[in-house]
Parts: C-alpha cells; structure tokens; sequence
C-alpha cells in the first residue's frame, strides 16, 4: 500500500499535449476516482502510472520512491483493463496464477494466494474453465482476481464496469468497493460514469482536456461545482444554467430570473454572470403563480415539453421563458439558447404535455458563476 | 413465384462452381491415374477422357520410382530443408512482424516499406548474385544452404505483422503490467493467441519452397542433398523417359503437402474465435 503522487507530469503524443502539467496526489488507502469525458487524458494518467506509457515531463511517485525509469513489472502494480484482457489460451486458474508465475513465485505459495483469490470472488467452480466459456460477470471478476493475487501497491481500474449489463454493473460496483476497502489498497478507478464516480470514489477528480477541474469529495464536487463544466458534467439531468440579466437596484445587485428580481441577503457578486439550479431544487406549482413577490424566490414561467416517469421520481423538461445556457464542448463562452429546464419531481402528480407551469425555487440555492465558468461562492446569501 | 430463379441461379452458380472444379482437379486426376497405368498408356489416352479413368490399380510405377532413384533420400532432404525453412522461418519472421507490429524503434516506417518492396522482387533476379555470394564464402552442397537464404520471407513478416496488429494489445499490456518482459509476452501471450497466423505462415512457407528447382540446382551436387524436385528432373535424364514413373513421383511428392494441408487446415477456418477480450 502505497501514497501515488503526480508532480508536473505532462504528456504529449508528438504535438498533441493530452495531459498539459498535473500535480495530484493519491493517499495510501484511498480510492480516487478519474472522471471526465473521452479523450479528457483520464486514461492517458492510469496508463503512465502503469508505466505503459512514458511522461514527456514531470515526475511519479510511488511511496515516494520516483518510479519514471520503472517498467511496468517493477512498480507492483495490478491493472484492470476495460475489456479484462484476459489471456485466451489459460484457463481462470491459468490467469489468476500468471502474475506470480511471472514473479517467480513457488508452486506452493501460488496456489495459496490463487485459492485464496478465487475463494474471495466466488471463482473455484470456474478455475477450469476459459474466459471464452464465462459469462461478463465472471470475466470481470477473474480480472479482479488476477489483479488482486499479487497483494499490488496501487490497482488500476480503467473503466472496469463499461463492458456490463446495467443490473451487473450495479451488483460488481458494490463488490469492488467492498474489496477495495476489506484490502484497504491505493486504488485509481477512471470512469466516465458519474453514478459510478459519485457511489465508489472516497475523492473524485473531474477532468477536462488533462486538467483536473476539480478535487474533492463526491459531495462536495455535487454540492459546490468549481466551475461550469464540474456542474454540467456531475448530475442527471445536469445543472440548469441560466444567464440573467443583472441591475442594481434598492441599493443591491439584483438578477432578473423569470419574472421575479431575485436578491441575496449579501448581494449577488459583482463578477455572477451565470446562475445554475439543480434539477431537484425546483418546485413546480401551476402557471401564474409566483414566488409570492418574494425576492428570496425565483419563479420562472414555462410550459411542459415531457415527462419521464422513473418510478419514485419524474423528471419534467419545461421549455423556459428565459433563454437556457447550453454547455459546449470546448472552454466558452457559453451559449445561451431556447432550451429546456429539467425539474425533478419526487411522488405521484399529473403532468400533461404543453402545460403552463411555473418552476419556483430558493435564491440560496443558486449556484453563481463568474464570465469564465468559475463558481463564485455561495454562502454570501 | 420466386422459387424458380432463386434455384435457377443456384443451379447455375453450381454449375459453373463444377466447371472451375473440373478445370482445376483435371491435371491432379491426370497425374494420379496415369501413375496406376502402364506406362505406353499414360501418353496414348492423353488426348481423351480416359486419362482420367484408371483401368486398374497398377503399382508398378511406385515400385520403379523407388528402383530407379534414391527415393527417400530425396524425400529426406526436402523434409529437412523445408523443416529448417517453416522451423526457422516461423520464428524469425514472427520476431520481424512483431517488432514491426508492436515495438517502438527509429526507422521502423522505413524498413516495413523496404519488406513490402522486397515482396515484388523474384528469388530468380537474386539467385546467380547470391550463388556467387555463397561461393565465394565456400558454402555450398549441404541442407543448410538450401534453406538459410528463405528463411527471413517478406511474405510471412508481412502475414505476421498484420496479425499481430489485429491481436488486442491490452493482452500484452496486461502482461506487462503482471511482470513479463517482452520475451516473456512473446512467447506465452502473442505466441499462444497466434496459432492461426503460425499455421498459415507454415503452410505458405512449405508450399513455397516444396517444390524449389532452381536453388537446390545452383547449390547442390550431391545426391544425399538434393530434394524431390531435383529428383523428379532425373527422370527426364535417365533413359527410358517414363511417365507412368513421373506421375507416380509426382504423387508421392505431392502427398507431404497434402498431410500438412489437412493437419493445419482447422487453423486456416478459425481464426482467434476464442478469446477472452471483449469487443
């Protein structure tokens, strides 16, 4: 077990720099979790910590022992690859035992610490059997088994649930953490899942173009996005992201949001320039009520565009009166357009297409941004 | 309605299938048939459909190619020397399309160009340069010399390099990353997982150099050293001129190919079917 520590480390594949300069350091134990889009570098990262691949600058650490002149055999560290590469020709026991194979380890001792991962997964009735006789449930936890069995430094994990069923997901999701912790090992899990990230990561890191967006607990990155994108991305449906128009009146910085000016306690910060609501902080009433003239409330018009029941909960779709903020694939400006606003909806109730509603929720719960996407922040109102 | 131009065409495209099966098998047949003939038949009935009928099973041509030449010597030296081309050939080929295909080193661009112009280079442009080559070194008559210079085959680096590219590369780093070196990647995870592609080189390789005349020619004096193809020559040097014997050597010489063709031809049909990687 092991601290993981990356210093500067910047890598570029002839002139395209995917990873620019990353610091990020990985506590012995924990498990932090890569998120972010394709091609956001998160793979890239697992790939030179592995020593699959070489920093073009910078430098990694090990339990502080610099590991960029190592290869791969040399860091003790187990891999889980997205689609488990298994070895074809050997059977479970085959690719539970190759790693201590590869380490010269007696026949003894292998058999013991092989049983003893195959026991810890559920894998003796299939020691015999090829990958190709297994199901992907059992593939994935053969691939566990094998990265687990040399008792590694650090786990790697690239996207090891993406080649599962839903239901399987679910259920190995909740294996892995469960294993991570009873072994306590350093474990980077890179994922473009977000349910994956927020349930297992103890530290997610949200990445974009190889820069980590943001660090933190899977909370705190849900409660207190650090920019535009960390909101956009965390969340299903993602943030609301409104752009009001601002003026100063009664003596305060004032947002016009639907119909009401909306005011803080402390004022709206000067630099706000984008306002963001989740999903689940709106409520919504029939079609000309309001946030009763308070300014404490937002209350926006609009009228239904869909419904998706989800059993417990529904999430509605309204097309706003107010012009929406579309994320775009690149850094901004953000463009504002005609779109829609998702409102989750706990319980039963009837919404019908078309109908004119108003989505009213707490000023407090607006997240601010500034011109550039960052958050400014909130616990000023 | 439709029924009868659906079995029109197949009708159709089975005829013409049998028509190109008949052209292709005709001088096979030929050559089996007139081995079981009296020899004054085998030319006599050429020019009609009994060539292709054999009146009875007659062995004397197999007992005359065994009499009248040095049959299992020849037999021997095409075995060894095609042992020694497929043995060494498979694996300094599949180093060469592995290096190619997965390793990372200056001027590989460059030399996987130069290997697929080498392909479009006969072996008879380069036989009388490489024979004085050898000369001079005195290097000549013996197994080794025959088979040495096809060893390294542009064909076969190639039909490697492009199975290996198509071969999951998260196998090898996987494997890697478990504490083999590149050696040890080689030979229990690339090796074991290119079976079809080993199988194929093979028979390439055998089918190529079986039947090598010119070479065996230019190199070779001896008896003990010279393969069939040298062999099967003799009888058109040694009066009388047999054909009943040239077809019955032709089929013992054809048989070997034929063994091997049936021992690897699953691996030619399966490719990597099983395999544990997903996607």
């Amino acid at each position: 077990m092991a601290d993981v520590e990356f210093r500067a480390v910047r890598k570029a594949f002839g002139e395209h720099t995917v990873i620019p300069g990353l610091d990020l350091t990985v506590h012995d134990g924990e498990l932090l979790v890569l998120l972010g889009p394709s091609g956001c570098g998160k793979s890239t990262l697992l790939r030179l910590l592995a020593g699959l691949e070489q920093a073009t600058d910078g430098e990694i650490r090990i339990d502080g022992r610099p590991v960029d002149a190592l290869g791969p055999r040399a860091r003790n560290i187990a891999m889980v690859f997205q689609n488990y590469a298994l070895y074809p020709h050997l059977t479970v026991r085959g690719n539970l035992e190759f790693p201590l194979r590869m380490r010269g380890m007696g026949r003894a001792e292998r058999e013991r610490r092989m049983l003893e991962a195959a026991r810890a997964l559920g894998l003796e009735p299939l020691l015999g059997k090829r990958p190709a006789e297994l199901s992907g449930g059992q593939r994935q936890r053969v691939a566990m088994g094998r990265a687990i069995v040399r008792e590694p430094d650090v786990f790697l994990m690239d996207e090891p649930l993406s080649n599962l069923d839903a239901r399987l997901r679910v259920q190995i999701r909740a294996e892995i953490g469960a294993l991570q912790r009873r072994l306590g090992v350093t474990t980077l899990y890179v994922t473009h899942d977000q349910i994956e990230a927020m349930t297992l990561g103890d530290r997610v890191a949200v990445m974009r173009d190889g820069v980590i967006q943001q660090l933190g607990r899977p909370v705190e990155l849900y409660q207190r996005p650090a920019n535009l994108f960390v909101a956009g991305f965390l969340g299903n449906p993602p943030m609301n992201l409104l752009e009001p128009a601002f003026e100063w009146r009664d003596g305060a910085r004032q947002a016009r949001l639907g119909g009401t000016w909306v005011r803080l306690a402390g004022g709206i910060p000067d630099q706000a320039r984008f306002a963001g609501i989740r999903p689940e902080c709106f409520r919504v009433g029939a079609s000309g009520s309001s946030g009763d003239g308070r300014q404490d409330r937002l209350a926006i018009q609009g009228s239904v565009d869909s419904v998706e029941v989800l059993g417990h909960e529904r999430i509605a779709y309204c097309r706003a009166s107010e012009p929406v903020v579309e994320l775009t694939d690149g850094p901004g400006p953000w463009r504002s357009a005609e779109g829609l606003l998702a409102a989750r909806l706990i319980g039963s109730g009837v919404l019908e297409r078309g109908e004119s509603v108003t989505l009213t929720a707490p000023a407090a719960e607006i997240h601010w941004f500034d011109e550039d996407g960052n958050a400014i922040p909130t616990d000023l109102g | 309605m439709s029924r009868t131009p659906t079995r029109l065409r197949a009708v159709l495209a089975y005829a013409l299938l049998l028509a190109f099966t008949l052209v292709f098998i005709a001088p096979v047949l030929f050559m089996v048939v007139g081995s079981l003939k009296p020899d004054a038949l085998v030319l006599a009935e050429a020019g009609s459909l009994r060539a292709f009928l054999p009146d009875s099973v007659n062995p004397d041509n197999y007992r005359a190619v065994f009499e009248r030449v040095p049959f299992g010597a020849y037999l021997l030296s095409s075995l060894i020397v095609n042992g020694l081309i497929v043995g060494l050939g498979l694996l300094v080929n599949a180093f060469a399309g592995y290096a190619l295909a997965r390793l990372r080193w200056w001027g590989r661009g460059a030399m996987l160009a130069l290997v697929l112009a080498v392909l479009v280079i006969p072996f008879e442009a380069i036989a009388i340069p490489l024979f004085y080559q050898l000369s001079w070194l005195g290097w000549r008559d013996d197994w080794l010399v025959q088979a040495i210079p096809f060893v390294a085959n542009p064909l076969a680096i190639f039909l490697f390099y492009s199975f290996f590219l198509g071969l999951p590369r998260e196998l090898e780093e996987a494997a890697r990353v478990d504490g083999a070196g590149v050696l040890r990647t080689f030979f229990l995870i690339v090796l074991p997982n290119a079976k079809a592609a080993f199988a194929s080189v093979a028979i390439v390789l055998f089918l190529f150099h079986w039947g090598m005349y010119l070479w065996p020619l230019l190199m070779t004096t001896s008896e003990g050293v010279r393969p069939l193809p040298l062999g099967i020559a003799n009888f058109y040097t040694l009066p009388p001129l047999q054909w009943g014997d040239i077809m019955a050597f032709g089929v013992l010489m054809v048989l070997p190919v034929l063994i091997l063709f049936v021992v690897f031809q699953r691996w030619f049909v399966r490719g990597v079917a099983s395999t544990g990687v997903k996607g």
